[in-house]
């Protein structure tokens, strides 16, 4: 009486796995972690530490760094070799920091670390956004970090058992708005606004996206106490790990600077206190300053033109670094 | 610990085991210590304010029978103070505190109101009103109290129906802690873990799966065409169906695993030709609740046409408020009084002529247009304000051009079909588990498939409960 049913379903189970493993070559590979782009820079990390490439400097941060840090770009320009940009769009200060120190860094073992930075990590929003709840919810982050528990050790067995585990969020449909996924340079550069001009060139729906997040990521703009805390962990234990660090705040436009509530009075404190955190933290600080539009793909980020100056800006500091 | 996480699935075991492995006064202890372990687990810092309830309606009741008539509804005044107290701070508070500023604002009178970060503790409406009915039951003499505190606090505190129901009934489920269980046999198990499985299919496969485009079109109605709209509210009506009926099969068979018979919740709402119909098969242990505690007392159907339509009203009112302290639920519970007075004062009983063909059958056109005035009034169900449900309804009524995803629709339709297919079988055999009933042979497809369904809708938009905002 129990087995006939028992045994049926699990023929259905069996040939729902067979059909997965003939039929999988068909499906995008599943993600495991928050975002697409998180996924590709930890496989290029790790294969770049398996393989003995020698990292020196590794830039950490947002999208901003993400397309601004030119690794070929700095090297052409005498930074010298072995730069890694390991900064992920959409990651906000929480998940840098934890990103940085207990990913990246474990596995690269940098001389230096550049930390890109704006003033809107400094705005407590940043601590409460849903990529940062992914961050800590995902099983893949834990793994990574070494402190993943029995049902995710368990959900990592099953991955490599069962395709039809494993494959299975690649027959789910999505909805909503495409997720970013930007192609990437080998060494982690973010390549998907380098041909863009300032709110041009079929990037006006883009920007305008752009530009109301920001708004929206600067509004009741203050230095939030706990995002102090956490960047000024984050440069002490890099620091006290003996890695040299550079923490600079990313060229802006005069647009980003008039988005804040009480625009430059806001920005100038932002500014004010990544210094005063750099100088606790035995971090160097640098401001970028204001760069004119031509060189920005939108209000905060920098396109091909400006990703040039940046090497060029880079590229000394890291040599005095 | 939610019903479908890993945690859960090691608990029940471990409960079912321990269990069954005493008497009956350890029984009770073993199930109030996985309870207040259960809750715990969502916020221990609440368990103080589950135990003030129990304690309060447990001593009340107590006073009660010993008390003659006099002083019989000052006793009863307190539990109703405590737990409406408990309901009103925790729920309601800052909801009449901005509301009520916003409206003398509007008269000129302007004040600035402490807002009050307040937590909701997880199923507050439900152990609340558990508690309620008990001292509601003794107070009207329909029941005596009982001796117990250990029984009592397990009837409030049970673990699968605490945090989303079902609503117990001191009536029929006190006994049940107060006498000896039988260890279900093999077909009682085999039904209990059915009901589980399919529960968790409800849950995960139709209900998580529907969340993530339901969540699509409410938050981008302007750039949705009105076929997507209107797929988005159809899509919400399987989820909350799904989430909610699915949570409801998890508990009762956890609880039948226990030895303990919950109620049914569900009885296939959206085959229900009249929205009077639709309350009699939609969330059955809240209708009935508000049936006997709200709409009785305030007269029922004893005073006229006029006092009829306004008891209505106001218990649907009331029903919607018991949902969350929004304007959305008010207007949500409002729309549906407005319907049952509607069918009250223009229908008529009919009796169908099964003659006619299918498609011609009175019944399922009328069925059809009770669905539709239910997926209107989710709107505002589902809805971040009134506003929002406003312009969701006038994007479908203006037939709004925009995108429309097609994937969306073909979702919808095996989601819909999967419930409408569970919904038939249970309908026909009238029997909640009646798919076990089926050929073995097809027994072991469908309980194939659901597990197929659930592991590929596993890991994806985790989504809690939505009855664990109530």
């Amino acid at each position: 009486m129990v087995g006939a049913p028992l045994l049926v379903a699990v023929a259905v189970l069996v040939l729902a796995e067979g059909t997965m493993r003939v039929g999988r070559s068909y499906l995008a590979t599943p993600s495991v972690w928050p975002a697409p782009e998180m996924q590709k820079k930890y496989d290029q990390i790790v294969a770049r530490a398996a393989s003995g490439q020698r990292t020196e400097v590794v830039l950490v941060g947002d999208s901003l760094m993400d397309v601004a840090g030119d690794p070929a770009g700095l090297k052409a320009v005498g930074a010298g070799g072995g730069i890694y940009n390991a900064s992920v769009a959409g990651e906000t200060l929480p998940t840098i920091a934890e990103w940085t120190t207990k990913v990246v860094v474990p596995r690269l073992h940098p001389k230096v670390v550049v930390v890109g930075l704006s003033s809107n990590e400094l705005n407590p929003s940043v601590l409460t956004l849903p990529s940062v709840a992914a961050y800590d919810a995902s099983r893949a982050v834990r793994a990574a970090e070494g402190t993943a528990s029995l049902a995710d050790r368990g959900d990592a067995l099953l991955r490599r058992w069962s395709m039809l585990y494993r494959y299975r969020a690649s027959l789910r449909p999505s909805f909503g708005p495409p997720v970013f996924d930007p192609p990437l340079s080998r060494d982690g550069h973010d390549l998907a606004f380098a041909s863009l001009k300032y709110l041009q060139d079929g990037g006006v729906k883009r920007s305008r996206l752009v530009i109301s997040s920001v708004i929206a990521g600067l509004k009741g703009f203050a230095v939030g106490p706990k995002n102090v805390a956490i960047l000024q962990a984050m440069l002490t234990t890099l620091h006290g790990q003996g890695i040299r660090v550079l923490l600079v705040a990313m060229p802006a436009t005069a647009d980003l600077v008039s988005f804040h509530p009480d625009g430059a009075a806001d920005y100038r404190r932002a500014m004010a206190s990544f210094a005063a955190i750099a100088r606790r933290s035995g971090a160097r600080f640098e401001d970028a300053g204001v760069w004119p539009v031509t060189e920005f793909a939108d209000p905060v980020h920098l396109n091909g033109v400006g990703t040039v100056r940046f090497s060029s800006y880079l590229a000394p500091l890291l040599r005095q670094t | 610990m939610t019903f479908n996480s890993l945690e859960y699935a090691a608990f029940l075991p471990l409960v079912f085991v321990v269990y069954w492995l005493l008497p009956r006064r350890p029984q009770n202890m073993v199930l109030l210590i996985a309870s207040y372990v259960f809750y715990g687990a969502f916020d221990w810092r609440f368990l103080g304010l589950l135990m003030l309830s129990t304690v309060t309606d447990y001593t009340v009741g107590r006073l009660l029978a010993a008390t003659a008539n006099r002083q019989r509804s000052a006793i009863f005044a307190i539990s109703l103070v405590v737990n409406l107290g408990i309901l009103g701070f925790f729920k309601y508070f800052n909801f009449f505190i901005r509301d009520g500023s916003r409206f003398l604002g509007e008269l000129g009178i302007h004040l600035a109101p402490p807002v009050v970060q307040i937590l909701l503790p997880i199923g507050i409406s439900f152990f609340t009103f558990h508690g309620m009915s008990y001292t509601f039951d003794i107070y009207r003499r329909h029941i005596e109290p009982t001796h117990s505190l250990l029984d009592f606090a397990v009837f409030v505190a049970f673990f699968p129906q605490l945090v989303a129901g079902p609503i117990g009934r001191a009536d029929v489920q006190l006994p049940q802690f107060a006498r000896d269980r039988v260890r279900p046999n093999w077909a009682q198990t085999r039904r209990a873990l059915f009901l589980i499985l399919l529960g968790l299919f409800k849950k995960v496969a139709v209900a998580d799966a529907l969340a993530s485009q339901v969540n699509n079109a409410f938050s981008t109605p302007a750039t949705t065409s009105f076929l997507g709209l209107l797929v988005g509210m159809w899509a919400f009506a399987f989820q909350i169906y799904g989430d909610f009926s699915g949570y409801s099969d998890i508990a009762r068979g956890s609880a039948f695993l226990l030895g303990i018979d919950l109620p049914e919740n569900f009885n296939q709402p959206y085959f229900s030709r009249s929205v009077t119909e639709f309350w009699r098969r939609w969330h059955i242990s809240l209708s009935t609740w508000l049936r006997d505690y709200v709409y009785i007392p305030l007269g029922g159907n004893r005073g006229g046409e006029l006092a009829t339509y306004r008891n209505l009203l106001l218990t649907m009112l009331i029903g919607g408020l018991w949902h969350g302290a929004a304007t959305t639920f008010v207007v949500w519970g409002g729309l549906h009084g407005l319907y049952l007075i509607g069918e009250r004062r223009f229908t008529s009983a009919h009796s169908e002529d099964y003659r006619r063909p299918w498609l011609l059958r009175r019944d399922l056109w009328r069925t059809l247009l009770t669905f539709q005035l239910v997926c209107v009034a989710w709107v505002f169900f589902r809805a971040p304000s009134t506003t929002a449900a406003l312009r969701y309804l006038i994007g479908i009524a203006d037939l709004q051009g925009g995108v429309t995803d097609r994937k969306a629709i073909v979702l919808l339709a095996l989601a819909g079909a999967a419930i409408v297919f569970i919904d038939l079988v249970q309908r026909r055999a009238g029997d909640h588990a009646a798919l076990v009933d089926l050929s073995p042979a097809l027994r072991g497809v469908v309980y194939g498939l659901m597990v197929v369904a659930i592991v590929i809708w596993s890991g994806g938009t985790s989504v809690p409960f939505i009855y664990f905002q109530f």
